[in-house]
């Protein structure tokens, strides 16, 4: 058995409730108690719907939430609220909305280049650009992007470019919280190709947060599914999707809209086929 | 064919224009509804799935206008028709229904009375009428105990509450059509299912005819007896929807459901749309998606027509006898 | 509630109004901005070169021409009670008004926005005690401030730039507070924070430069309500002490020629009309440029 890269114990979030149904103020508890870990070069799926507790997972994962209780620990150390430099850059996050998780204000090329600076990846400016570019060659970007902002781009190339800042810093572990669930049909099938490709050739290890089981079914290992702050199943995704153990797994299994399959051969061709675009 | 008494809406060669752009925003969009039916229009954002639908309510946004074809809805001509027409149109003969119920719902009103006053702007029912009406209606769309649920405020609902809130308003005026954006969109997969269900009790038990836009295919698949699949402003096919999404006539249809990750294949069987969709207010001779398709032949950059293929279904590919090729042999 | 009252603005809709908007707004946005530089610019040139444009002097009083109307021999624009020069004294007041606009705006708005910031970024206890003071100066009539201060420090240009200061910079501080607490939430801002950046980065970098358009923008109007304030103080007597010349003052001097002498007070008064109008335009020309981006 290999030691796990993410070890979550006991996670309890509980938040303080400014309203709540008709004057009932009190604490909200997102999240009451979730162990779960993750293995290096697996990917590991958080599923449920709104309000099961999954995001507040991720961003204690990430740092950006404290939990209440509980512990995380990190490739054997445990991972305190205040992170040092080196535990920060380890693990990295892509958000939901392409759209404001990008600074509007900069571009492109000066945002990867701060990161790769104050982690001192790069000696000297020169360096960063180099790195910069590469990284765009490596989410399927232009270069020429560098000297945009984000304004310039659709969502789907947003997303590529918040994958690009993210593996600037070369974390060991990136924690995707619904990173196509924003995105337009088409577009959400190369989004999900390029994390595929990632995970094969970085060897990613990811911790992938999605309401969508046909989504993880494309990425994932193994899968935890949550409801009201716990986890409720876990297991490897093929048993999950086929033989649920929950009732909450077979409510969303039942749930899931699903597509007639294709009726078609789609190696059927006539000869006369692409004029070249 | 059928008759002109069961076309509750029909819209004809559609075209939409912004403001003082020489281009379309939707180029051609046909369809039409009968009662008891739920026609689906699918598409991307940006393919002007929206736009349709509220130029079927008369309720454009500023800027926008028709630029050409027909809208009839229950044989009133709602392109040509005032706006005197137009608010009667709207308070009797269609009910809309939201992406985001919050922001449907005024949330400093209880919601028994918002159902209540859109129920009054009829004009044929008092005070205490409207009333009864709104607790019937909170009870119609699944609200135990609708006579204490009428004092409640938005804000102490859920999602999936408020949707069925918002269903009750557009169901007030005691429409033929109800025309919805993206209901569910905003909501989890086990509320979605609920909502879609509720709809197709209101279809069968009042006989209602249902426009349903949507980007989201599987939901299409679930609620829709026909859909039409839009892309940059054009209906590219329409048809019934398990023929459709089994054996699709147009190859932007095709690519669209290999792109979609579903539970039964991995992610070996996904494949991405190729390019970009059109900026808008590019130059589009023929068909929109000739760029991206693998199918495409020279002339498809140069002219397109929607035609009907048979069987209740039309497509805008010039090449649709190809993929009628390709069908499988369970047809 | 009506189908049309509930219309969320989406897609199409949304974006055609505010790319119709950006469009119209960026050609005002320009013309405003222009025309607004152009007076503060040429007030600020005439300022600067005050001592060259007008050989009079500002302080020098010749009691025979005295109450000279406009267009007499060597000067312009008429002679006040003492005989001297109002275009001089009008020119050398532009020094003052605006060097005292000038300070008595950036004091308060860098003061404001960096405790502001501070405030909105970290929460808790920082921002419940800023907010706290704050209120409490919010609460504080301006005006016995004002006298106190002329009392503890003696009237003068300093003492108005650290009275405006102490009352002002409580609206920077709550305008940043509020706009940074908004953007604090913001996915890049929590991307940057995973990013490892510090904290100094992220605040300077990133979340002060997307707001930093607002507090700006409101220093230009600010600096209106500014000189129309320091010219009440002149009027009353509180503001810049004689004989150095200010706007406020020398209306405040021609008040006993209100009916007689009109080019005392309206000269004075159309510069003052002119700075305000020049500034409001700026301001209006940012806001709207800004906001369109």
């Amino acid at each position: 058995m290999t030691e796990p890269l993410l070890d979550v114990r006991d996670l309890v979030v509980t938040f303080a409730s400014g309203r709540g149904w008709g004057g009932d103020r009190g604490r909200i508890h997102a999240v009451r108690g979730v162990d779960f870990s993750v293995r290096p070069g697996e990917a590991f799926a958080l599923v449920g719907e709104s309000g099961s507790g999954k995001s507040t997972t991720a961003k204690c994962v990430v740092g950006l939430q404290k939990p209440t209780r509980g512990s995380i620990t990190f490739a054997g150390a445990p991972l305190d609220p205040a992170r040092d430099h080196g535990q920060r850059r380890a693990i990295q996050m892509i958000f939901q909305d392409p759209y404001s998780s990008l600074n509007p204000r900069m571009t492109i090329g000066a945002a990867l280049i701060e990161i790769l600076r104050v982690h001192r990846l790069a000696a000297g400016r020169e360096a960063a650009e180099r790195r910069a570019a590469e990284l765009l060659d490596l989410v399927g970007m232009p270069r020429s992007a560098l000297d945009q902002r984000p304004r310039a781009f659709s969502g789907g190339q947003r997303q590529r470019l918040g994958i690009a800042r993210a593996l600037a810093v070369e974390p060991s572990l990136l924690v995707a919280d619904e990173p196509v669930s924003a995105l337009d049909v088409s577009i959400q099938a190369s989004v999900l190709l390029l994390l595929k490709q990632l995970q094969r050739e970085l060897g990613l290890t990811m911790l992938f947060i999605s309401h969508d089981l046909a989504v993880v079914r494309q990425l994932c290992d193994r899968v935890a599914v949550m409801a009201d702050g716990l986890i409720v199943e876990e297991g490897t995704v093929g048993q999950v999707l086929t033989e649920p153990s929950a009732d909450f797994t077979r409510t969303l299994l039942a749930a899931a809209t699903d597509l007639p399959p294709l009726d078609l051969d789609l190696e059927h061709r006539q000869p006369k086929q692409r004029s070249t675009p | 064919m059928t008759g002109p008494a069961e076309h509750l809406l029909s819209v004809r060669g559609l075209r939409l224009r912004v403001g003082d752009e020489t281009h379309d925003v939707v180029r051609g969009a046909s369809l039409h509804a009968a009662r008891g039916e739920v026609v689906g229009i699918a598409g991307e954002s940006g393919s002007g799935k929206s736009l349709t639908l509220r130029a079927i309510a008369g309720l454009l946004p500023t800027g926008v206008a028709v630029a050409g074809g027909d809208i009839e809805v229950d044989r009133v001509d709602v392109v040509r028709a005032g706006p005197q027409v137009l608010r009667r149109l709207r308070g009797h003969t269609v009910g809309m229904v939201f992406q985001e119920p919050m922001t449907a719902l005024n949330p400093t009103m209880r919601i028994g009375r918002q159902i209540a006053e859109a129920a009054m702007a009829r004009g044929d029912l008092s005070r205490s009428q409207a009333r009864t009406r709104a607790v019937e209606l909170l009870e119609r769309v699944g609200f135990p105990e609708p006579a204490r649920r009428y004092r409640q405020f938005p804000h102490q609902l859920s999602g999936g509450m408020r949707q069925r809130v918002v269903i009750a308003i557009a169901l007030a005026g005691n429409p033929s059509l109800l025309l919805c954006d993206e209901p569910t969109t905003a909501l989890d997969a086990t509320v979605t299912l609920k909502i879609l269900d509720l709809l197709a009790d209101l279809v069968r038990d009042l006989g209602i005819g249902i426009v349903f836009v949507t980007h989201d295919l599987g939901v299409a698949a679930r609620i829709c007896d026909r859909i039409a699949v839009m892309y940059a402003g054009q209906v590219v096919e329409e048809g019934p929807t398990e023929q459709l999404l089994r054996r699709p006539r147009h190859p932007y249809t095709l690519a669209l459901l290999r792109a979609v990750p579903t539970r039964d294949r991995d992610i070996d069987g996904l494949r991405a749309i190729p390019g970009n969709p059109p900026q808008r207010g590019e130059e589009l001779p023929g068909c929109a998606f000739a760029p991206r398709c693998e199918y495409a032949e020279p002339e498809c950059r140069s002219e397109v027509e929607f035609v009907p293929i048979g069987a209740g279904r039309s497509t805008a590919c010039r090449r649709h006898p190809l993929l009628a090729a390709m069908a499988g042999g369970t047809s | 509630m009506s189908i049309s009252s509930s219309l969320s603005r989406t897609g199409v809709a949304a974006w055609y109004e505010r790319r119709s908007r950006r469009r119209r707004s960026s050609r005002g946005a320009d013309a405003s901005l222009a025309i607004g530089v152009a007076i503060i610019g040429i007030m600020m040139l005439a300022a600067l070169l005050a001592g060259v444009l007008s050989p009079a002097d500002p302080i020098r009083q010749d009691i025979p021409n005295a109450l000279a109307p406009p267009g007499t021999d060597g000067h312009p624009l008429g002679t006040d009670a003492l005989g001297r020069d109002v275009l001089t004294r009008m020119l050398y007041a532009a020094r003052t008004d605006l060097f005292v606009a000038v300070g008595a705006v950036l004091l308060p708005l860098a003061i404001g926005v960096a405790v502001g910031t501070i405030a909105g970024y970290r929460g808790g206890i920082v921002d419940r005690v800023v907010t706290g003071v704050v209120n409490v100066v919010f609460a504080f009539p301006v005006m016995v401030l004002l006298i106190a201060l002329v009392f503890i420090l003696g009237p003068g240009i300093p003492t108005i730039i650290v009275a405006v200061t102490l009352v002002s910079w409580v609206s920077y501080a709550r305008l940043a507070r509020d706009l940074v607490r908004r953007e604090r939430s913001m996915d890049y801002v929590l991307a940057a924070k995973v990013s490892g950046l510090p904290t100094r980065r992220i605040l300077g970098r990133h979340i002060l430069r997307n707001i930093i358009a607002q507090p700006v923008t409101f220093a230009m109007s600010d600096a209106v309500a500014i000189i129309l304030f320091i010219t009440a103080l002149g009027f009353l007597g509180l503001g810049v002490p004689p004989p150095a010349p200010d706007w406020g003052t020398m209306i405040a001097d021609a008040q006993p020629y209100f009916t007689t002498h009109w080019w005392l007070a309206v000269f004075p008064g159309l510069a003052i009309c002119a700075a305000g109008l020049g500034l409001s335009l700026i301001a209006d020309g940012l806001s709207q440029k800004w906001n369109a981006q």
